[in-house]
């Protein structure tokens, strides 16, 4: 019988979706077979362009174009299904609005603050950014440049910009949008474990027997994890799920403790679980021997606000972290106020529901997975939080093993890959190494083949800070790559806006589509994205993902790396550098900072050559063709030195060749295999047999414990402003929406941020559901429609508002303060009003 | 299937195999309910209370919809999408997105 097309594709639809729960329907043919052969779909893996999680997709093209996206079978992570943003993945590239020319502000035939956006050449563009870099360069010196990256950014685009700022144009003030989404948890790691990101991995999902969520809304944000979550749930006997949130969200539909909570008293709850672990001797007494410290840190540190501001005159230790060692009877004896009748009173949790938690934590035969994000991250308490829960794992010895893991998630595709690994923070180099460190900067210095002193050994401005510093004119060149801070950070009214429009500066913005960032900027860059370029992602379980180009960009449009490169080429070492330092090394002094970043003998170590698959197929390499090497190959090949040749051990990553062969390989990788479970005998190489467990992180090889109080959050509810505010996500926007927005269905599904509310508030205030509304705070307003139904129901007192949506920018409202450690924004609380428009 | 779709092979509009979660004991009145909807196919299911199903409709939005009133249905737990196939790329409706 003859088939159609049409039934082959369906057919293949019901096939793969079987396939992804483990049933085969054997008459239907395999759509790729058949696609393969009649229509000239080439498949091949990407990661997904959009969350943390990193699942693998298969990519259809045909003609030069994505017209089909399978989720990959083949991927440990997401294991053939997909998410709605996933599902729609290949339109992002499609917009209308696509910008293919640079755009650069002019008045009279050249560049003018005040101008309008006119069309130029690369080349003018370039020229016109390069004369406002070396005029700032040369009057005010390296700390006035700056540079604001991404989580987004592939591995060799973080890694590039990194050695861009921190090697060429000797500057640390180059920060990533991670800074505003995992910075505590980064801060957390380092304190604890004395190594950065999780010990565990996704597998944690099926060998647990009970999921905590400390804030998360992983049915919206991390839908496949949460699928893989309700799998066990509803197929394991006696799995339980606890939800903890400041309001209530899709998770409690499948949760068997739901708790809503005041918020910043999860720090409440978490020692409170502690003393009970403690005061029921129910703590795992062998390991805590073995395997921990007990320390106790600084506090009143303030909220990490200008200094001038009064809540930082008034903190004692503003911005200080020392902690110091204490003894188990100690830590104990600080935990004991935190009752259960005290935490119940100052959540508002049920006693009953804050004992079945703390009996859960307690119980040595269940396996806890404890999960968060943005609730913990973003709290201006958010490295002590994190070391709470892990006070808790450690107490419990629940900690890196199949089921047992406190595991923090991950906002952005490659916040882990890109911003933590290669380190493109302010005070940080790649794995794990600081700027600080001399033996740090002298290995960066030995691997990049630089002259001792080329890297700055002081931290540069934190993402926060860049916004302050552009306003108050410290930072004058600026280059935001990758990311819509503009509308991501928080206080904009008062502190971003007036620093990208202060005349002194000159702010450029990299982006596929225009933004709010875009619309602020001086000069914009029309960027490539996602498959339209080679890259590698790292996910939250450690994974890297590498993908080839699969589409050529829309004319015009270059890579990030591209154009990291190419502006390097304008800059000569004696121009920029100082005399000593280049009496160091005499023979760079006439060289381009593109030929000593980038034609070092590493990173154009590999020659141009043709990039194809298993099956034949060839892909283009853009950049490749442009440079005249393997320009990601290389970088990746230099940036893994630091991982299996640097002083701090178990960051090996996989060699490039083989990552292009593997649906992601979980670091780290030794002779080609990866490690599931950190700190782990017989799962970790870097673990001595006899060890069971070792944390090398730490010299002793011991965790710390650290004890923190409740200490309140800046600005509460009060008789003028008397509501919380909490932002966040939805499912179908991704971040600022300039990605998500532009696929017609997912905008259409949920076109414009509304003002979440209790009816009973709305009641008060005289709303109805529908009716327009203002949200005010002491920074700024912004009006939007009042939802009392919908997915997410607040509890009274507290108002939900989505981030997504550009033209109600609720950034305008939000506060500035951050953690002081971790320097990131808290914008899940802070005090409003709602009143009528 | 129409002759429309057998003879235009470009007219393949868009097609998705998803995988549906439903609360388990409740299969038989979301399956009726399910079956009611225009353009989805149950194909088989498992144990565990998850249908797969094929979804068809002329345009990804059309789709889109589909999933929506699928997950709102009662004693749905979860509508996962598995495969895409949308040959409307190429005359995509643009502009979901604009500055007002």
């Amino acid at each position: 019988m003859a088939i159609s097309r049409r039934d082959f594709i369906k057919s293949s639809a019901a096939t793969a979706a079987a396939a992804s729960i483990n049933i085969s329907i054997p008459t239907l043919t395999q759509a790729m077979d058949f696609d393969a052969e009649k229509n000239k779909i080439r498949w091949d893996k990407a990661p997904c362009r959009f969350c943390g999680v990193g699942c693998s997709v298969m990519v259809g093209t045909k003609d030069n174009r994505v017209v089909a996206t399978q989720a990959d079978p083949k991927s440990e992570v997401n294991k053939g299904i997909n998410c709605i943003k996933g599902y729609f993945l290949s339109k992002i590239m499609y917009g209308e609005d696509r910008l293919t020319s640079p755009l650069l502000r002019m008045k009279g035939g050249k560049y003018h603050k005040e101008g309008k956006f006119t069309p130029v050449s690369w080349d003018v563009a370039f020229d016109t950014m390069a004369e406002k870099w070396k005029k700032t360069l040369k009057e005010k010196g390296p700390e006035a440049v700056g540079m604001f990256g991404s989580g987004q950014w592939t591995i060799m685009e973080g890694y590039a910009a990194s050695k861009l700022m921190k090697a060429g144009f000797r500057s640390n003030n180059i920060d990533p949008n991670a800074r505003h989404c995992m910075a505590s948890a980064v801060g957390a790691f380092m304190r604890a474990f004395g190594s950065d990101e999780p010990m565990g991995c996704y597998d944690d999902l099926e060998h647990a027997d009970a999921f905590v969520l400390w804030g998360s809304n992983m049915a919206e944000m991390h839908p496949i994890l949460w699928t893989r979550i309700t799998n066990t749930r509803l197929s394991k006997p006696g799995a339980e799920v606890h939800v903890l949130s400041t309001y209530e969200h899709r998770c409690f539909d499948l949760g068997d403790n739901n708790m809503v909570f005041t918020p910043q008293t999860d720090m409440v709850i978490l020692n409170y679980i502690a003393n009970y672990i403690v005061s029921h001797k129910a703590y795992d007494q062998k390991f805590i021997d073995k395997h921990v410290n007990f320390k106790d840190t600084i506090t009143d540190i303030g909220y990490g606000l200008r200094p001038e501001h009064p809540l930082e005159q008034k903190a004692k230790n503003s911005g200080k972290g020392k902690m110091s060692e204490i003894s188990f009877k100690a830590y104990a004896k600080l935990l004991k106020p935190y009752t259960l009748e005290h935490t119940a009173k100052l959540s508002g949790v049920p006693k009953e529901n804050l004992l079945r938690l703390a009996k859960l934590y307690a119980n040595p035969k269940k396996k806890i997975t404890s999960l968060w994000t943005m609730g913990f991250n973003q709290h201006t308490r958010g490295v002590w939080t994190n070391g709470l829960l892990y006070n808790i794992h450690l107490l419990t010895g629940k900690i890196s093993e199949p089921g047992n893991s406190p595991f923090s998630l991950t906002g952005q595709p490659s916040a882990c890959g890109t911003a933590r690994e290669v380190g493109t923070f302010s005070h940080r180099l790649p794995a794990d190494l600081v700027v600080k460190k001399k033996e740090h900067r002298d290995f960066a210095e030995g691997v990049w083949k630089l002259p001792e002193g080329t890297i700055p050994a002081k931290p540069g401005y934190h993402a926060v800070e860049h916004n302050r510093m552009l306003k108050d004119g410290v930072i004058n060149a600026y280059w935001s790559m990758c990311n819509n801070n503009v509308q991501a950070a928080a206080n904009m009214n008062e502190e971003t806006l007036p620093g990208y429009r202060n005349p002194d500066n000159f702010v450029v913005v990299s982006d596929p589509y225009p933004t709010a960032s875009t619309m602020a900027a001086d000069l914009i860059l029309p960027t490539a994205m996602w498959v339209e370029k080679e890259g590698a992602y790292g996910n939250a379980e450690r994974r890297t993902q590498v993908w080839r180009q699969q589409v050529a960009s829309p004319k015009g449009a270059k890579s990030d790396l591209w154009q990291l490169m190419e502006f390097s080429k304008r800059f000569k070492v004696k121009d920029i550098w100082p005399a000593g330092l280049i009496a160091k090394s005499p023979k760079l002094r006439n060289k381009t900072l593109y030929e000593v970043l980038y034609r070092n003998g590493n990173v154009d170590k590999y020659p141009t050559q043709k990039v194809t698959d298993d099956n034949g197929n060839v892909y283009a390499n853009d950049e490749m063709d442009h440079f005249g090497f393997y320009v990601q190959k290389g970088l990746f090949e230099e940036y893994r030195l630091f991982g299996t040749t640097g002083p701090k051990k178990g960051h090996n990553l996989a060699a490039y060749d083989q990552l292009h062969k593997e649906h992601g390989m979980r670091w780290p990788v030794v002779n080609g295999v990866e490690t599931k479970w950190r700190y782990r005998e017989g799962s970790d190489p870097f673990v001595p047999a006899g060890k069971e467990r070792y944390f090398y992180g730490n010299k002793d090889g011991r965790a710390n414990i650290i004890f923190a109080p409740y200490e309140q959050p800046p600005e509460m509810p009060d008789q003028t402003f008397d509501m919380w505010l909490c932002t966040g996500r939805v499912l179908e926007h991704w971040h600022s929406g300039t990605m998500t927005q532009r696929v017609p269905e997912l905008y259409k599904a949920v076109p414009d941020a509304q003002i979440f509310m209790h009816p009973e508030d709305a009641k008060k205030r005289g709303f109805k559901r529908g009716d327009m509304a203002k949200v005010q705070s002491r920074r700024g307003e912004i009006s939007a429609m009042v939802e009392t139904r919908g997915r997410n129901k607040p509890p009274k007192g507290l108002i939900f508002v989505p981030w997504f949506d550009a033209r109600r920018l609720i950034n305008k409202v939000t506060l500035d303060a951050t953690d002081p450690l971790s320097k990131q924004t808290d914008y899940k609380k802070c005090a409003v009003r709602v009143v009528k428009v | 299937m129409s002759d429309e779709h057998k003879n235009n092979e470009e007219d393949v509009g868009c097609i998705v195999g998803a995988v549906v979660q439903l609360k388990p004991g409740v299969a038989s009145d979301v399956r009726q309910r399910l079956l009611g909807c225009e353009g989805v196919e149950i194909h088989t299911e498992d144990e565990q209370s998850r249908l797969v199903i094929t979804m068809e409709a002329k345009t990804s939005k059309a789709v889109l919809k589909l999933t929506e009133h699928i997950q709102n249905l009662e004693g749905v737990l979860s509508v996962t999408p598995v495969y895409q196939h949308c040959e409307e790329n190429n005359k995509q409706q643009q502009g979901g997105w604009q500055w007002r």
